[in-house]
């Protein structure tokens, strides 16, 4: 094989581990450049069946019969699967049970499908899709989560629309804000964002013998796939056998919408007994699969004349949608973190989780985060304004660091690298200079600078500790190949690739001689889910744990031979060392196969103990990741477009594992908040959409890219592999906020919503004009 | 994304064969050459022909000529073709201008510039520029050729004076023969693919003559007849450019959709008009941005 590894910015050191922390190639970057990955549209089974979906289109209406017989007629359809066919439970809520796979009475979104037709292709199954008939009676709807909160408002479920409230309250408010010298408050909204990752969802689904199933499929979270299709099948979870195929990208839209789509898929399957493959078209997975929550945040922040916070009060409604999905998680997130990562004393925080009858809303890429970072940086920077002091300036005064505590009262110890992100995108950008000769534009261009500043709770935190521990098993070879699988999976952010290094350097073995699988739920426990910036921290330590066992046994083996202590023993760089002498990590591997010593292990870590009370206090993360954007703008004050010319992109991630695919990971993310910040707008009416496609929905193109700029701050993190921690979500946080600031500083007006387009600005402008 | 429609494919070679498949099939048949209008219309159902005559095989369709004082592109020429080509940029540089805003490279590798004006769609690129170019469309049909002036082609949204068994051949395109400046400027929501939300074509000739045409801002591209007659022959200044722009809502009427509000339109016109006009005039000096720099 060729070198792996090229010049790393932070080449290194002999005392450096080898591979990690250097630009190793991606292990999968042939298969993708070449096309021979294979994605699940890419398979095919013997005597394969093709599915489509039935959907009556109708945001809220009472269902009263389901007709297959039409679509039964036409030749070439096998069978058509409705609510009843489901043998076990008709049940996919991810966190509260209130979302059946298919409606047996109600239906309460555009989305929801009420039948699955099977045909010999994926045509004729679309086609006959078309011939069911559907009866409803429509009911009253709402669609919008304020209006929804009314008493009265339709009912998308029994007990009224508002289904969860966090509270966070710490200190007293009232006293915080009599101390301030300066309070602003405002009312911010956002909409919903589409994931808009390369490859739809879809699956295969494949009968087995002994009454078992595997489902294949685009994902991100294989083991809940497994519950979900055991669940509707009624079968036990030993035979439900979930194989995660090469996924072309997720961002938190792979979290828990494949279970629906390959719950359908199953129950097709088991129905027929053939293999069935279901691939949503683009359009489907805009009208089927979740979006980032809209919500409307009003924010209350009070300062006192120096610049010190004295107290915040927050308000959050976020549309949920017709059924709570994912929503209990990143409400709850929302709600931890909703003051920004700044040390206030009083804090009054409520987030409310409200159904409507539109699409579902769950998992984007900061969890929740995003729509609530837009109020906070938007409030900080008027804060600024008010007391005359520099934006930068003002957060470097309140932000967290080791030894403050959050509005959780979490007492951070330890990895707060947010300080250095500030300072690091301040000086990088030249924010300085820029602020002042920007504020000088005077023509029909004007300049802006902006900046945003976020934390992010690694992992699930208090909520979701049930689900967080990682499995991993390791298997090393006679000849000294390494066969790893995890439960975390690759998505396109880099994982195999990373975990090679952190196998390679935790066993000491060659590189080349490892290779990482895609998920098989019968090889590893249940590992939680790949989301939250959990997967390399989660699946990594489980891969040290494993490693740090082998070596045990292999150690033990290789003091023998070498006539060492066990205790002297170093395995490095495919070598193994001990009592003056050395041989390769093969030749002990096959000495161990001769000797019949096990060389297979179990790796396993389970996060550290995290706490939410009722009033919102305790440890809610175990550890946090920061970042600092600064967006440079320029807008045309004529027509108001805005052309984003620069990001600085400052993150603390604990440790750089590689550096080339963090700088994937971060410029992605900047392209995300770039989509938010300033393109991506889902247009609805009557819970329908009406951009269910790239040409009216658009995002970002690579025409559209700024340059960016990224620095990296390694504030280790004691608990994590080799000292990293998340970095999967950060990058989409703190940019769409730094853009509209930055909108803000070029032309002297604030934005309440995003996205900020040429026509809001424009029209901005014209108001002042009239003014 | 499935095709959920049956059809069936002919793929005839020559241009006589073409014309007698569609003479016999008539509606029913559609004619097929880059696709990147026919293929995702065929798969949202706006079209089911019972037929798709592909043309990608009549000899004599492709390439860009020179003619006496035209340039004849065939109807097999992609917007690729117009950009690379080194016939348009000396002579029609506004053509390259226009296919360069046209869609993305690999949209614009397969799309023709015939296929664009047969579409019609309000928004074509095509439009304004071929209408201020003075360009001239032959067609073959069961009578034989005939050529069209552009200014006859377009007759409603997603209609052409075209006849059902009529194919385009080429498309020719009458190279100014004085020196000349031009300019098209295009409305879109970012850098990347969009549809023109309004766009603007100017042609500047020597002794203050004019020709200006927009698109998308009403149901065909069109002529702009009186802001041409406002500025022929007057000195050109502020003063002026101010009393052309004060009939630009005259000479246009958008709408409102999914993608722009009809105020945000009307806004953009006049601007959009003063950009390209003002471009056009100094490339005509031999000055002013180059050709394919952004207006807006």
């Amino acid at each position: 094989m060729t070198d792996r590894t090229d010049k790393s910015p932070c080449a290194p050191d002999a005392s450096s581990p080898p591979h990690v922390g250097r630009s190793v190639t991606r292990v999968d970057a042939e298969d993708k450049v070449r096309g021979t990955a294979r994605y699940v549209d890419d398979l095919t089974f013997p005597n394969m069946l093709h599915a489509a979906l039935v959907f009556p289109g109708v945001a809220h209406a009472h269902l009263k019969g389901v007709d297959p017989s039409p679509a039964l007629a036409i030749p070439g359809v096998h069978a058509v699967a409705v609510a009843a066919d489901i043998p076990g439970e008709n049940q996919i809520g991810c966190v509260d049970k209130d979302q059946p796979l298919m409606p047996e009475d109600r239906i309460r979104y555009t989305g929801d499908a009420v039948a699955v037709v099977v045909a010999d292709t994926p045509t004729l199954a679309r086609e006959a899709a078309l011939a069911v008939r559907v009866d409803t009676a429509e009911l009253p709807a709402v669609f919008d989560a304020e209006e929804a909160m009314r008493p009265d408002a339709p009912s998308v479920h029994d007990g009224g629309n508002t289904f969860l409230h966090f509270r966070v309250r710490k200190g007293d408010i009232a006293k915080g804000f009599e101390e301030a010298d300066t309070v602003v408050e405002r009312v911010f909204h956002t909409y919903h964002q589409e994931h808009s990752y390369l490859e739809p969802l879809g699956t295969i689904a494949v009968p087995e013998e002994g009454g078992s199933i595997t489902i294949y499929g685009t994902m991100q979270c294989p083991y809940y796939v497994q519950k979900a299709v055991a669940t509707v099948l009624g079968l036990p979870l030993s035979r439900v056998r979930v194989r995660q195929t090469v996924t072309g990208g997720g961002f938190g839209g792979k979290e828990d919408a494949p279970n629906e789509i390959c719950a359908c898929a199953a129950l097709a399957a088991w129905k027929t007994g053939r293999p069935v493959k279901l691939i949503h078209t683009r359009e489907e997975d805009f009208y089927r699969s979740s979006k980032r929550h809209p919500m409307s945040v009003s924010f209350k922040l009070g300062a006192k004349a120096n610049g010190r916070f004295t107290a915040v009060e927050i308000r959050v409604v976020a549309d949920a949608g017709a059924y709570s999905t994912l929503s209990p998680v990143v409400i709850f997130r929302a709600a931890a973190h909703a003051t920004g990562p700044y040390e206030i004393p009083n804090v009054k925080t409520d987030a409310y989780g409200v159904y409507t009858n539109r699409q579902t809303t769950g998992a984007f890429r900061g969890f929740g985060q995003p729509q609530t970072i837009f109020a906070n940086e938007s409030v900080v920077d008027e804060m600024a304004e008010r007391l005359g002091i520099d934006p930068v300036e003002l957060r470097l005064k309140n932000c967290l660091a080791v030894g403050k505590r959050t509005a959780t009262g979490q007492l951070l110890t330890e990895s707060v690298g947010l300080p250095e992100t500030i300072e690091k995108a301040r000086d990088v950008s030249d924010w300085e200079k820029k602020r002042v000769s920007y504020a000088g534009d005077n023509g029909r261009i004007r300049r802006g600078i902006g900046i945003g500043s976020i934390y992010y709770g690694v992992s699930l935190g208090a909520k979701g500790l049930l689900l967080d521990a990682s499995g991993a098993h390791l298997n090393v070879y006679r000849d000294g190949s390494v066969r790893i699988a995890v439960g975390g999976t690759e998505m396109g952010q880099g994982l195999l690739t990373v975990l090679c290094q952190i196998a390679a350097d935790s066993l000491g073995a060659p590189i080349e001689s490892i290779h990482v699988d895609h998920v098989d739920t019968s090889v590893v426990p249940d590992s939680g889910p790949s989301v939250a910036s959990r997967t390399t921290l989660m699946s990594g330590n489980a891969v040290i744990d494993a490693a740090t066992k082998l070596k045990a046994t292999m150690g033990k083996v290789a003091a023998d031979m070498l006539g060492a202590s066990p205790d002297a023993i170093e395995f490095r760089g495919g070598f193994v060392r001990g009592g003056g002498g050395s041989v390769t990590f093969a030749d002990v591997a096959n000495e161990c196969w001769l000797r019949n010593v096990n060389t297979a292990a179990e790796g396993w870590y389970a996060a550290p103990e995290s706490t939410f009370d009722e009033n919102g206090q305790g440890n809610a993360y175990a550890v946090y990741s920061y970042a600092t954007h600064v967006a440079e703008v320029e807008v045309d004050t004529e027509s108001g477009e805005i052309r984003l010319i620069r990001v600085t992109a400052a993150h603390d991630v604990g440790r750089i594992l590689n550096p080339v695919t963090l700088e994937g990971q971060i410029e992605g993310g900047v392209l995300q908040c770039a989509g938010m910040g300033l393109y991506e707008r889902m247009k609805t009416s009557s819970g329908d959409i009406t951009t269910p496609d790239f040409s009216t929905y658009i995002i970002p193109t690579a025409m559209d890219v700024p340059e960016i700029e990224s620095v990296f701050i390694e504030a280790r993190y004691s608990k994590g592999p080799f000292g990293a921690k998340g970095i999967g979500e950060t990058p989409a946080m703190p940019g769409a906020v730094a853009i509209a600031n930055a909108v803000t500083h070029a032309t002297g007006i604030r934005f309440y919503e995003l996205p900020v387009t040429a026509e809001a600005v424009r029209l901005a402008l014209s108001e002042r004009r009239d003014q | 994304m499935p095709i959920a429609h049956e059809f069936e494919y002919a793929k005839p070679e020559t241009i006589e064969e073409a014309v007698g498949i569609l003479n016999k099939h008539g509606t029913d048949a559609q004619v097929l050459a880059g696709g990147t209008d026919v293929v995702p219309g065929l798969r949202d159902g706006l079209v089911s022909p019972k037929l798709v005559v592909d043309i990608k095989g009549i000899a004599g369709l492709s390439g860009i000529k020179r003619e006496e004082n035209a340039l004849r592109v065939g109807a097999l020429a992609t917007f690729t073709d117009l950009i690379e080509s080194e016939l348009v940029q000396k002579h029609v540089p506004l053509l390259r201008e226009m296919a360069m805003t046209v869609a993305s490279v690999g949209v614009r590798n397969r799309a023709t510039i015939t296929g664009n004006i047969c579409s019609a769609v309000p928004s074509c690129d095509s439009g304004p520029v071929l209408l201020v170019l003075g360009a001239s469309i032959h067609a073959t049909g069961p009578n034989g050729e005939r050529t069209m002036p552009v200014a006859e082609w377009f007759t409603g949204p997603k209609t052409t004076a075209l006849g059902s068994a009529e194919i385009v051949t080429s498309v020719s395109l009458p190279i100014p023969q004085e020196e000349h400046g031009a300019a098209y400027v295009k409305l879109g929501r970012y850098r990347g693919e969009d549809l023109a939300q309004a766009s603007v074509a100017v042609l500047a000739l020597p002794d203050s003559e004019y020709r200006i045409a927009f698109g998308a801002v009403a149901p065909t591209p069109l002529r702009a007849n009186r802001i041409e007659e406002l500025l022929r022959g007057k000195v050109f200044g502020d003063a002026l450019i101010d009393d052309a722009k004060k009939l630009v809502p005259d000479e246009t009427s958008p709408i409102a959709d999914i993608r722009a509000s009809r105020e945000y339109r009307e806004h953009m016109l006049p601007i959009m008009f003063e950009r390209g006009l003002r471009a056009a005039v100094a490339r005509l000096a031999g000055d002013g941005p180059a050709y394919g720099a952004q207006l807006i």
